[in-house]
């Protein structure tokens, strides 16, 4: 087998292998023997047609076909094992022939495409500045939780106020009077700002008291119905909320002595938080700014086999008009917008991997038994269950394993940028100007493929 | 008044089988033929047809065989088949490639 390469364009490579006749000839005895045990043709028993008839039967152009297609295959099956890691897409035959000098076939080879990275380890990150009293509302409303979830219920006669709880049970008429739905016994806390009718309406209703009203909806047509709600109030109680103490600190836990101890504990849980959500915060706008200024190698002739890939599988699934509508049944405008997802999540995944294959940055076991501790809690399986899982599903153990890598490139990335704190104000003002570039950089982006 | 049968409405079809192509190899084909002929007519057709020299013909009167579909029974029709061997030196050249 001989192989020449015809062209390239950025990660496609087209191909062609040639097989002499010798080849050719060896190919076609073993396909005859292998058509020989499967044709069945009447008046002969399997494996006993001789050649002739065979050949008469099938027709050369067949048996041609067949020795082709196991070339086809053979060759496949070569580059798939020797570039294997390298692709990024199968390989696909373009076409065949057969020659004097023997066959040639025509492969496109398409390898995952290289990327350009952008200086990051001078990235400029930037995040609000927390404001001064940001812990101390943090502290009110944790207390104010605690209260609420240690509220007193005290019966009450009178009319349902604001505040109150209510018990009641409500059923759904409609406009013929057939009862649609008939409700359990539910509580419901009046609040000021809940706009719910149910709360609205029986605001001033008393226990034992029936309140009616109607709703209207819009149906699957169009069409407007109205629907009558019957609600029974079956309890009424005021809620206390205790008074923030010494007292009420010893009822809520026993770790505290007195309300200080409790809100500075709450104060450190707020700064924790805050450092969570700070390094998240740094670490998402560096993987975003890292993908944004990655430039990515990738052909046109890649991405289109990836879309038509990709709505082939939506049609397969059923998904395919759903998909379609949200883009106002224009195919094209659907196929654009998988394209750009596909260049968003190369230039992701790609300038992640090659740093990390720069910087050594790996993921041992340690981590990946950390993150199998946590999702067998989430679960609800055993630490030994949830590792016998991943064990099982290569393709999801490949999706932690990049999760765990992508969360330690994007701490790197903070570890090595400067960040700079600004006013709120300023923030959203800079996030959606990113918005804007952003997308001129998509479009920068496709005129660079082009 | 019994119609004529002509040499050239004897050959129904050559038998392409197993068995048929093995006798092939010893100058000797088989054929459906129509019922109404003997083998002297065999003869005549297979030499004028396809012009060689028949050394032998036998003849099978091939018996129905009983065949159902569903509750429907029934049999399979009658035919009559010839085994023609050919002098030395003669083959027949449209079948050469079927045996």
């Amino acid at each position: 087998m001989e192989s020449k390469l015809l062209s390239k364009e950025k990660n496609v490579e087209t191909v062609k292998y040639l097989f002499d006749q010798d080849e050719i000839k060896e190919e076609e005895r073993k396909v005859i023997q292998s058509l020989k045990q499967r044709a069945d043709i009447p008046g002969f028993r399997k494996g006993k047609v001789p050649e002739n008839i065979l050949r008469a039967r099938l027709g050369e152009e067949y048996i041609r076909y067949s020795i082709a297609e196991k070339f086809i295959d053979k060759v496949a099956q070569e580059i798939v094992k020797e570039k294997g890691n390298e692709l990024l897409l199968n390989p696909f035959v373009l076409d065949y022939k057969f020659e004097n000098e023997g066959l040639e076939i025509e492969f496109e080879i398409h390898y995952k495409p290289e990327t350009t990275l952008p200086d990051y380890k001078k990235f400029k990150l930037e995040i609000p500045k927390p404001e001064t009293d940001n812990f101390e509302k943090y502290v009110e409303s944790r207390l104010n939780e605690l209260r609420e979830n240690n509220v007193v219920l005290e019966p009450k006669e009178g009319k349902i106020e604001l505040g109150d709880l209510v018990k009641l049970n409500y059923k759904v008429l409609s406009e013929d009077g057939k009862e649609i739905y008939k409700s359990q016994t539910m509580d419901i806390i009046v609040r000021e700002d809940d706009l719910r009718p149910i709360v609205k309406e029986v605001i001033g209703s008393e226990k034992g008291k029936e309140v009616v009203f109607e709703r209207e909806f819009e149906d699957e047509n169009g069409e407007k119905k109205k629907y009558t709600y019957h609600v029974q109030i079956e309890e009424v109680y005021k809620r206390i909320l205790p008074n923030l103490d010494d007292e009420f600190v010893k009822t809520v836990s026993d770790q505290f002595k007195n309300l200080e101890e409790l809100k500075n504990s709450l104060r450190e849980e707020g700064e924790k938080l805050y450092e969570y959500y700070r390094n998240d915060f740094l670490k998402d706008q560096a993987l975003n700014k890292l993908a944004d200024e990655t430039v990515l190698e990738i052909s046109e002739k890649s991405l289109d086999r990836l879309v038509e890939m990709a709505v082939d599988k939506m049609k397969e699934s059923g998904e395919y008009r759903e998909q379609l509508e949200k883009f106002d049944n224009d195919e094209e405008k659907l196929k654009e917008e998988i394209k750009k997802s596909y260049i968003n999540l190369f230039k992701s995944t790609y300038s992640v991997s090659s740093i990390a294959e720069k910087e050594n940055i790996k993921v041992d076991d340690s981590e990946i038994d950390e993150t199998l501790k946590e999702l067998s809690q989430v679960w609800n399986v055993s630490f030994e269950r949830a590792k016998a899982i991943v064990k099982k599903d290569p393709k999801l153990f490949d999706e932690i394993y990049d999760s765990i890598l992508k969360s330690k490139v994007g701490k790197f990335l903070v570890e090595n940028a400067q960040i700079v704190e600004v006013e709120p104000e300023a923030e959203k003002e800079n996030q959606n100007n990113e918005n804007e570039s952003g997308k001129s950089s998509e479009s920068d982006q496709e005129t660079k493929e082009e | 008044m019994k119609e004529k049968v002509t040499y050239f409405d004897v050959i129904i079809r050559p038998l392409i089988t197993e068995k048929s192509t093995s006798l092939g190899e010893n100058r000797t084909y088989v054929f459906e033929v129509d019922k109404r002929v003997n083998k002297s007519k065999v003869k005549e057709a297979i030499e004028k047809t396809f012009n060689v020299k028949v050394e032998k013909v036998n003849i099978i009167n091939v018996k129905p065989k009983p065949k159902r579909q569903g509750i429907f029974e029934g049999k399979s029709r009658s035919w009559k088949k010839a085994i023609v061997k050919l002098r030395e030196g003669y083959t027949i050249q449209q079948l050469e490639g079927l045996h």
